[in-house]
């Protein structure tokens, strides 16, 4: 981001009806249908609702064919309207190659570049954000994150001080599997957030008992992270037909039933389904257009898989 | 919610496959001398010449050089930041190799015409030409063929098998880095869903496990 009023933020801060002529592929979708956008609580600015992780799917080293296909991946997020795009240093040379597929795109301005420190001490946790910068080829990033909690003290010092400082919008804390609750639900009960990131999907759903009511009262943004449970949700469900009233809920392919499923919880802002093939990806993304399901219609989801 | 092995592996199967066929086209024509040094790390070995046993052993440290500084530190440790440290404890044991193997207690004349001589033929030979075949048949694609002294699964399994000519006494010293390499690459390719690959870390460790007990020959 280059200064405050980029492309992106200027486009989505006048989201609901723009949203749909601000990328001219959604004009040109066959469905077109709306996009689908959540409020971030501390800015009041809307977000796509699906967003992009790189876990395991963007670390491909040096290769240059797996480059160039990553980079197809992420050109048909955007073409499809997406916005947040999430990985952390732990995921290799995932950074590396989000930075040469944003260039290779010339999308910078387009990202909501969502990113982790992980690393322990204060001057290390500087110099990690200031070479994922670098990496990414980004003046500043949309959203810095404490992954898993790793040093969390030192770290929200150091972010809260580059919030202030304008270094970076917005801050959160990470966890995955359910790892640490107790210590996660204390930091967001106590520390100004902006976003937190956890797993929730259609079978993992710890999170509704105390951490997704807590960010809607705290006013936090919620990432879910592996939505498709790693992947395990298609290979357990995928050979299943979808239940018949499937389409009532908004729903046409098991991806838009996993996604959709979770970015209708009124606390979820974002769901980062990570994956490496375009086809994927247009299914992915096909969850951020049309209707979302109802309370009942979920609750009917979630039976429906429990009783499969 | 516990994590699976699989959730601590950042890359997909295609790209560790595909790091096979990138090195290959990278260091062609190099693996024509890895493949001239495993042919002539044996023969050495079955000389009398202490000099010639020397030369192996030589050529057995250049080859884990090779391995941590060319595939694995600029290949391998970019998706996967373990090995990067690996790469460093590829050369320590190229000194170990040298140092131990090279100048305090040499290999043993490699006799093949004993039945454990025979037997060690058998086993090198299905490390240089059959094993990296299981590579081969996992990425469908022959130019992901993998190479003693080039690639580290086939190096350590072949450097476990020579470490039976040293003493015992001091054979355990070099099968430190070979045990926890192969325990490593095993536990990698297995959550990688990689089922032939993984049989040459296997094989590692159970030729480490004899290699310890072996007695001398």
């Amino acid at each position: 981001m280059i200064c405050n009023l980029s492309r992106r933020r200027f486009l989505t801060s006048v989201a609901g009806a723009i949203a749909l002529a601000r990328i001219p592929a959604l004009i040109a979708s066959p469905s077109n249908r709306d996009l689908i956008t959540k409020v971030i609580p501390a800015s009041g600015d809307p977000l796509a609702v699906i967003g992009m992780g790189t876990w395991r799917t963007f670390n491909v080293g040096h290769d240059p064919v797996l480059i160039e296909q990553r980079t197809e991946v992420l050109k048909a997020f955007f073409q499809h309207g997406g916005e947040l795009v999430d990985s952390s240093p732990m995921y290799g040379s995932a950074e590396a190659v989000l930075g040469k597929a944003l260039a290779a795109l010339n999308r910078h301005e387009d990202v909501f570049a969502a990113t982790k420190i992980w690393t322990r001490g204060k001057q290390d946790g500087i110099e990690q954000v200031e070479e994922l910068e670098r990496l990414w080829g980004l003046d500043r990033f949309e959203l810095l994150q404490i992954h898993n909690l790793l040093d969390w003290r030192v770290h929200m010092d150091t972010l809260k001080q580059m919030r202030a400082d304008g270094k970076v919008r917005y801050i959160g804390i990470t966890t995955s599997h359910g790892r640490r609750l107790d210590d996660f639900e204390d930091i967001m009960a106590s520390e100004p957030l902006d976003f937190v990131q956890l797993t929730y999907n259609v079978l993992d759903r710890w999170a509704e008992e105390r951490l997704l009511p807590l960010a809607r009262e705290r006013g936090i943004a919620v990432i879910a992270n592996r939505p498709f449970q790693g992947g395990q949700l298609f290979s357990r469900f995928q050979s299943q037909p979808l239940p018949a009233w499937a389409g009532e809920a908004g729903v046409s392919n098991w991806a838009e039933f996993f996604l959709k499923f979770i970015v209708s919880h009124p606390a979820v802002t974002c769901a980062i389904p990570a994956t490496t093939s375009v086809e994927h990806m247009n299914e992915n993304m096909g969850a951020q257009f049309g209707m979302l399901p109802d309370a009942d219609q979920r609750e009917q989801m979630a039976r429906y898989v429990r009783e499969l | 919610m516990e994590y699976a092995l699989s959730d601590l592996i950042m890359f997909t199967p295609e790209v560790y496959l595909r790091l096979f066929i990138r090195f290959n086209e990278a260091v062609w024509p190099v693996q024509l001398l890895a493949l001239a040094a495993g042919v002539a790390i044996p023969v050495l070995l079955t000389r009398q010449s202490m000099m010639a046993r020397k030369l192996a052993v030589a050529l057995l440290s250049l080859a884990w050089i090779a391995c941590g500084f060319g595939f694995m530190g600029n290949f391998y440790a970019p998706i996967n930041w373990p090995v990067a440290y690996f790469g460093y404890a590829f050369a320590g044991q190229a000194l170990l190799i040298a140092a131990v193997a090279g100048a305090w207690q040499p290999p043993v004349r490699w006799s093949p015409v004993g039945q454990r001589g025979k037997a060690l033929i058998a086993l090198w030979l299905l490390m240089l030409l059959v094993l990296p075949w299981l590579t081969v048949a996992a990425a469908s694609d022959g130019r992901a063929l993998p190479f003693f002294a080039l690639t580290p699964d086939l190096t350590v399994l072949g450097s476990i098998l020579a470490t039976t000519l040293v003493p015992r006494a001091v054979r355990w010293l070099l099968l430190l880095i070979p045990i926890v390499w192969c325990g490593f690459s095993a536990l990698t390719l297995l959550a990688l869903g990689l089922p032939f690959p993984i049989i040459v870390p296997l094989a590692g460790l159970l030729a480490a496990a004899v290699a310890f007990f072996l007695p001398d020959a």
